[in-house]
């Protein structure tokens, strides 16, 4: 099994669950434990699964929707590289809203 | 025979000999080139040929809005101002809200040309049908808020009778990025378009609201309504910016590694979480202070309640402010960029160049290149907050070595003082900086900075939105394919938008924007129609821009802004490794020359400007 962080900087605070920790207005996060050979694209299907609020915010039709963004390890990179990475044990996936305008 | 949505009329200003008169404006002109940035690119076109100069009494200042500005659709109250401009020396063209593209309708014109200069500091004074020069020589040396209340109490007017856009101190000292600032903060802000206006002797512009009467026609009334009402609706979904700003995408470009800190020497600003639009809004005093009949609203007052500059009221500093006065300068105290961002605005400076002079100063001072001696006394340690407002009195009136130095922008005060501190400037090789982010982490707007003919970024506007106009979403930002083949099939789009009148802000989508287009002036456009007018003037600026000396080389990053990312979400990214090769895409998919970037005859002959093909 490998252990992953995800963290949503996107001040849902609790809406998401009890089992989201919210140090900050802004963060929530989720611990998880998923087992090895799982690619982020497969993770974040299932959070979508789990999570409506997930489904309709963050992984709509099994894609980053039209205004968020994510990195892995604090990184940022092209999706389709994202989607393919298989996640190891300490992973962090920050998803983000995406800046428009001004 | 009267167009929809035009009154078909534009103000002529010859300020040297203080004459006015009016020329109409055809339907074939209209069609040509719409409004905004397109009629503004057409007239300095026709009349600054090469040879003047941005300072140049032979110069024009061109104010134009558009169609849909002052029918009551929201966010419709944009005016353009295009010029030839000290930064780049070439075209310059810039928009700002709040109301006067309305009230200028209201007033009787479409647009507005200033040439020549002033003997003395005048202001021109605009109302029902009519224009007058009034002596402005008691307003010389006011900041943009005084002269704001000076012209209400010499007008009689109240607040809202009638809109006030004038240069401050940096507009007549000449700053080369001086602003045109008005309606309380709204800001002409890219390209130095102030300093021309200071050039004129031109201290101010005012628009009467007419009593909101609307001297032109709609096509489709009923029609135009249903529109505004799907394009609010689509605004208010359209990322974070209803409920929380354009501060509100603060946090997540820190996490792709596009917030700019210490001018480009780190990506780390741990602090990002106080500095944030959510953070202001949910702790600071906040209340709306919408543009004309914006139902968007996110403009706003605020008022300090925490740090040391608690109980200062000011606008609420949109991203840029928030960016330039935080972690580029190396500030952690949000109330600070509430105060800093009313300096720059009422000073008349562009807060982008502004704080990449300011922070490459500061990089200078850390590593000994300025002592005190340089900064005559102040200590520009970074986030000194105090120590960058008193340099922004300075650059604003040229005062002292610094202020001198870095009121010309930073490409020109790093190329003036050499040395290693020439490689920290940030700017593109046309003479401007970028706005005030890390393009490092987001290449989109790097590419568009340093490849567009405004002086400012032509297609991209917090990333790039192709998806809505059904080419594919930009989902690899490290693509030197994908960012440059993009930018070059969504271009055009966001120079018609600048064609019209109306705050992007409101209409994000461009086809609900076409919709409230063809009601109005019943043209029956598609979405191709518009592509091929923001092509036609992008274009236009580009033919203009070579002949007044533009150079392919001019494409390029400054040796920081292009540099690879040492820490943060975007490092060892390395836009540069194909640098050449996207200029060369880019240019392919534009129709232009693939080695010179100038446009081929044949491309200019699709977009109705085979004339000057031939002329060249």
């Amino acid at each position: 099994m490998v252990r992953v962080k995800t963290e949503f900087w996107m001040w849902l605070g609790k809406e998401l669950g009890p089992e989201f920790e919210s140090p900050t207005d802004m963060r929530a996060n989720l611990q998880s434990e998923v087992e090895e050979g799982i690619t982020v694209r497969q993770f974040l299907d299932r959070l979508a699964e789990r999570y409506p609020l997930i489904r309709e915010r963050v992984f709509p039709d099994h894609q980053l929707g039209q205004y968020v963004v994510a990195t892995l390890n604090h990184r940022g990179m092209d999706r389709e590289d994202l989607y393919r990475q298989l996640l190891r044990d300490g992973d962090v996936i920050t998803v983000l809203p995406i800046y428009v305008g001004g | 025979m009267a167009v929809a949505g035009y009154l078909g009329k534009l103000l002529k200003v010859d300020l040297s000999e203080g004459r006015i008169w009016t020329e109409d404006l055809d339907e074939v002109t209209l069609k040509t080139w719409v409004g905004g940035v397109g009629l503004g690119a057409k007239y300095l076109f026709d009349e600054v040929p090469p040879g003047v100069e941005s300072f140049d009494p032979e110069n024009r200042l061109i104010w134009t809005t558009g169609p849909l500005a002052g029918t009551g659709v929201s966010g419709a109250a944009t005016f353009n101002v295009v010029s030839k401009g000290p930064m780049t020396n070439h075209a310059g063209s810039s928009q700002a809200n709040g109301f006067f593209g309305a009230y200028l309708k209201f007033s009787g014109f479409d647009g507005i040309i200033f040439q020549g200069a002033a003997p003395h500091p005048v202001y021109l004074w605009i109302h029902d049908g009519q224009a007058e020069l009034r002596d402005a020589r008691a307003l010389w040396g006011l900041t943009v808020w005084e002269v704001e209340d000076r012209v209400r109490e010499e007008l009689q007017a109240r607040e809202r009778d009638v809109s006030v856009y004038a240069i401050g101190p940096a507009g007549e000292s000449r700053a080369f990025y001086a602003t045109i600032v008005g309606d309380r903060g709204h800001v002409v802000a890219h390209n130095g378009l102030g300093a021309v206006m200071g050039s004129k002797n031109l201290k101010a512009v005012v628009a009467y609201n007419g009593g909101l009467r609307r001297g032109f026609e709609v096509a489709d009334p009923d029609e135009l309504k249903a529109s505004d009402d799907e394009m609010f609706e689509f605004a208010r979904g359209f990322g974070v910016i209803y409920q929380w700003g354009t501060g509100g995408g603060f946090s997540g470009l820190y996490g792709i590694g596009a917030l700019p800190v210490k001018n480009y020497t780190t990506n780390l600003y741990p602090e990002h979480e106080r500095m944030n639009g959510q953070y202001l809004r949910t702790h600071f005093e906040v209340k709306p202070m919408p543009c004309f009949k914006c139902r968007v609203a996110h403009v706003k007052e605020v008022t300090v309640t925490e740090g040391p500059y608690a109980g200062f009221v000011g606008e609420e500093p949109e991203y840029e402010q928030l960016a330039a006065w935080g972690p580029a300068i190396g500030n952690s105290d949000l109330g600070a960029t509430v105060v800093l961002a009313r300096d720059v605005d009422t000073l008349g400076l562009d807060c982008n160049e502004a704080a990449w002079a300011i922070g490459w100063a500061m990089e200078c001072y850390e590593k000994g290149v300025f002592t005190q001696r340089e900064t005559d006394g102040i200590d520009l340690r970074w986030g000194n907050v105090e120590a960058a407002r008193e340099l922004l009195n300075r650059i604003a009136r040229r005062q002292g070595y610094l202020g001198e130095l870095l009121a010309d922008g930073v490409m020109r005060a790093s190329g003036h003082v050499g040395g290693e501190a020439a490689d920290w400037a940030i700017y593109t090789e046309k003479g401007v900086a970028p706005r005030s982010h890390d393009h490092r982490g987001r290449w989109i707007e790097l590419f568009d900075s340093c490849i567009s003919n405004t002086g400012t970024l032509e297609s991209s506007w917090g990333g790039i939105h192709t998806q809505l106009v059904d080419l594919p979403s930009h989902t690899a930002p490290f693509s030197h394919e994908e960012v440059s083949t993009l930018l070059a099939r969504f271009n055009g789009i966001r120079q018609f938008d600048d064609c019209l009148g109306i705050c992007r802000l409101a209409t994000p989508n461009p086809k609900l924007l076409m919709r409230a287009f063809n009601a109005l002036t019943g043209w029956g456009w598609t979405l191709e129609d518009a592509f091929t007018v923001g092509r036609r003037v992008v274009n236009l600026l580009r033919l203009y821009n070579f002949e007044h000396g533009m150079k392919t080389e001019d494409e390029w990053p400054s040796t920081r802004y292009g540099s690879v990312p040492v820490d943060g979400p975007a490092e060892g990214r390395d836009i540069l490794a194909r640098w050449p090769w996207m200029l060369q895409n880019y240019y392919r998919l534009m129709g232009w020359d693939e080695k010179t970037g100038k446009p081929l005859p044949e491309t200019l002959e699709k977009l109705g400007l085979g004339y000057l093909a031939a002329e060249r």
